[in-house]
């Protein structure tokens, strides 16, 4: 299935503190998962929490929300030789899809100053 | 019931910034008294890893540990019996944040609980041959039961196919990529025999760590009694 971008947080300063969700539109019936792009700069904290971020689901078109996956950001990215990276992809697979009227949504918790963007995809 | 995984309930995540922690619910309720086996990955060839469940708790120990020194990444296996039932959410927690985490989730029915487990560290050009990547023999206790296995390439993506006998479960640990380094499966055995999880490696040359959990099938060891039936009747 193709990467379709459904949730997109801009690049940016992000204020310390929790964020709106960010809610998807209905997602493609049976995706094999979804993809989140990363994005950060030479400004991101060295130590510590950064940021929490959450990923929801819901399959009745966003009555009633599940969560599903949470990331704790914590320290510089690095590639695999240790090079100081400023993109991240995170991936998440569906054994068997999910049906109609299935979203999705981000929320972030903010613990440190920070610029950075996430884009979600389906796939 | 026979034992077996349960299949939509096959999980998986993975990213390749850098994280303290990382978690993955179940798709589903988790339905009480089944298992749980549950593997992390982290960017590193040391360390150690924890694991946690908001149904349960900790899950103590990793079964195994297992690292490839070489693409400096490790995998930790753990297990948890008898789960409390619902929604279930669980964490594992690398000792110090690395990049290039991933988790991978289970839940197997028509069990009475782990029985055994092996684990292979950084197995070193095995060779493209059927079953060669193999988390080496463990030997059950009883049967019938079921192994449930994963194995990673740290060094590239979708080489693992299961092993023979084996049903391949989810591939995980994709890190963006279009498949993933990692392949759960599982068979269902009924010899005390010593066996393994095993699994074909496309790249005879990668180094590839693999794990096994084995567990016992619910009527596992159970004697059926004979019970004589006695007639009263005369010839």
């Amino acid at each position: 299935m193709a990467k379709i971008s459904q949730i997109v947080i801009p690049f940016g300063a992000q204020a310390i503190g929790q964020q709106a969700p960010v809610v998807s539109g209905l997602l493609p019936v049976n995706l094999a998962g979804y993809l989140l792009d990363f994005t950060n700069d030479a400004s991101w904290p060295a130590t510590g929490d950064v940021l929490q971020l959450f990923v929801d689901w819901s399959g009745n078109g966003g009555n009633t929300w599940t969560p599903h996956g949470l990331d704790q950001f914590n320290g510089v990215w690095v590639d695999k030789q240790g090079n100081t990276i400023n993109t991240a992809v995170g991936a998440v697979g569906f054994r068997n899809g999910p049906s109609a009227l299935f979203k999705l949504r981000i929320r972030m918790n903010v613990l440190q100053a920070c610029n950075f963007g996430v884009t979600l995809s389906s796939v | 019931m026979t034992i077996s995984v349960i299949a939509p309930q096959d999980g998986e995540k993975s990213n390749s910034a850098t994280v303290s922690s990382m978690a993955l619910t179940y798709n589903s309720n988790v339905t009480a008294g089944n298992s749980l086996h549950v593997a992390g990955t982290w960017g590193s060839a040391s360390g150690t890893m924890t694991c946690a469940d908001t149904a349960n708790g900790s899950y103590g120990a990793a079964l195994d540990s297992v690292a490839d020194t070489g693409d400096g990444q490790s995998v930790a296996h753990f297990k948890l019996d008898n789960t409390a039932g619902g929604a279930n959410t669980v964490t594992v927690t690398p000792s110090v944040s690395q990049p290039f985490v991933g988790i991978l989730i289970r839940e197997i029915q028509g069990t009475s609980g782990y029985d055994t487990h092996a684990g292979q560290t950084q197995q070193t050009n095995p060779g493209s041959g059927a079953d060669a990547v193999t988390s080496g023999n463990a030997t059950p206790s009883v049967q019938p039961g079921l192994i449930s296995g994963i194995s990673m390439d740290a060094a590239q993506p979708g080489q693992l196919s299961a092993g023979t006998n084996f049903t391949a479960g989810i591939s995980a640990w994709k890190f963006g990529g279009a498949t993933g380094q990692a392949l759960a499966e599982s068979r269902r055995y009924t010899s005390t025999a010593p066996a393994a999880a095993t699994f074909t490696g496309a790249v005879n040359s990668d180094p590839y760590m693999t794990v096994g959990a084995w567990f016992k099938e619910s009527s596992s060891g159970v004697v059926t009694p004979y019970i004589p039936i006695e007639s009263d009747a005369c010839f």
